[in-house]
């Protein structure tokens, strides 16, 4: 897999028409299947959007970090389950 | 056997035979008296044809030589995927993808939000009010399938309310201003104005379909346990009563016009259900169940061309899974870009987008956009 910690810059971030997967998760973290094409688009992200390959424990401690941080629901939001932190 | 040979002036040439077994008559067949266009092809003229006679013309041939064929065999008077035809209009056969569709990213929005509402298309689409994490909002933006841009805010400042009808015709009602709400606002593109108020207190996260001038509210939440199944019909003045849904619930996916509604899924005050129900004017009845119960969902488009999307389930607060409805019923779509909940979402038959959402984390400005392809995979000259 690869890494990727990138901000979304918007439309065709990531577009309609590619041929890799991809799952994002909070702290900006991108996990992409180890492809040529994931990779040209990882490649991009470091030219032109200031993102950077990292490896999986580094992708993770952004996950916590944006989890430990995270936002409240409304109290008035029935019936939640309990927030889970995502894990790689 | 007679034959006829027409030689070349350097010895061989084509050779006319007689037919191949014996005629139980004699037979004519008379030749066109001109020599066509290219392209067409000698056949059969209706006129004068009987068991010993033909006169042969130039045509395009008959409509079934080059049958719409499906992939399984059956043919089909209507494009879909799975399709596979010869156009005559351009002489190429033409096949018509699986229409699953794909997510991708979108313009982000400019505020960060989750619980408001969402209505229009991909190519149109309105969002208003919701929440960023400490207060109501009353922010409004429109997305042109690019980009979104800041508009006339809205008068009440809520999150939860629901919105149907065009960017340019949007009626949002309901919501939750600290109390629930049944109060509705009309917009007309550039400013707001008060519409009708809905008979029951919708409140937090009615479902609805339809128009500006033929809307329709379904469910909805007046207490912190009080469900509805209630449903109201709006005419663009005011709102009657019209057939309940079979349970109460709220946060449901809706869509679809008021006399072709689809609502899928939400929260009963104990469990997300799967359900669908459909709604002719009159009455609802049970469509297929989903995979999963989902509530607070991202949706979009028609009762026939129906999609469901992030949201949360009985065990996970956002996720990123696609359910698509085709009228009877569900299958699996492609995951979308962000596993969210809460976004404000819209979208017309096999399109949607959303703006914003809640994850893991935070208030988000992510745009996502889901668009069904039918792509022409292929494309061949007829030679």
């Amino acid at each position: 897999m690869i890494y990727v910690i990138t901000e979304n810059s918007g439309k065709r971030f990531i577009p309609k028409m590619r041929t890799f997967t991809v799952t994002a998760y909070p702290g900006d973290v991108y996990v992409l299947e180890d492809s040529r094409a994931a990779k040209i688009w990882a490649d991009d992200q470091i030219l032109f959007n200031n993102g950077k390959i990292v490896t999986k424990a580094e992708a993770q401690a952004a996950i916590d970090k944006a989890f430990d941080n995270r936002q409240s629901i409304p109290p008035e939001i029935a019936g939640m389950p309990s927030p889970t932190k995502p894990v790689l | 056997m007679s034959s006829v040979k027409l030689k070349h002036s350097s010895g061989n040439g084509t050779i006319i035979n007689g037919p191949v077994a014996n005629p139980s008559a004699d037979i004519t067949l008379k030749v066109p008296s001109t020599t066509g266009t290219a392209g067409q092809v000698l056949k059969v003229a209706s006129a004068n044809h009987s068991a010993t006679n033909a006169e042969l013309e130039w045509g395009t041939g008959s409509s079934n030589e080059f049958a719409k064929v499906k992939l399984d065999g059956t043919t089909n008077s209507s494009k879909a995927a799975g399709d596979f035809w010869y156009q005559s209009s351009d002489g190429k056969f033409y096949f018509a993808g699986t229409a699953t569709g794909a997510w991708s990213t979108g313009g982000s929005i400019a505020s960060a939000r989750g619980i408001g509402s969402g209505n229009g298309t991909l190519y149109a689409g309105l969002i208003t009010s919701g929440w960023q994490g400490s207060s109501y909002l009353t922010s409004v933006e429109e997305y042109n399938g690019t980009s979104w841009s800041s508009k006339t805010s809205c008068s009440t400042a809520s999150y939860g309310p629901f919105s149907i009808g065009s960017t340019t015709a949007t009626l949002k009602y309901g919501g939750y201003t600290g109390s629930y709400i049944k109060t509705s606002e009309e917009y007309d593109g550039s400013a707001w104005s008060a519409g009708g108020s809905c008979i029951a207190t919708v409140g937090m996260s009615p479902c609805g379909a339809g128009t500006q001038t033929a809307g329709l509210s379904i469910g909805g939440r007046s207490g912190s346990s009080t469900y509805l199944a209630s449903c109201e019909k709006y005419d663009g003045a005011s709102w009657s009563s019209t057939a309940s849904l079979s349970g109460n619930r709220y946060n449901m996916s809706s869509g679809g016009t008021q006399t072709a509604a689809i609502s899928a899924g939400g929260y009963d005050g104990s469990t997300r259900v799967n359900t669908t129900e459909e709604f002719d004017g009159t009455a609802w009845s049970a469509g297929g169940n989903m995979a999963a119960g989902k509530n607070s969902a991202t949706m979009g488009g028609v009762q026939l061309n129906f999609i469901v999307s992030n949201g949360n389930t009985n065990s996970a607060n956002w996720t990123n899974t696609t359910e698509l409805y085709n009228g009877t019923t569900w299958s699996a779509g492609p995951t979308a870009i962000y596993s969210l909940s809460a976004t404000l979402s819209g979208g017309g038959g096999g399109n949607c987008f959303t703006g914003g959402g809640v994850d893991a984390s935070a208030y988000r400005t992510y745009g996502q956009e889901f668009e069904t392809t039918i792509d022409t995979m292929l494309k061949a000259e007829v030679i």
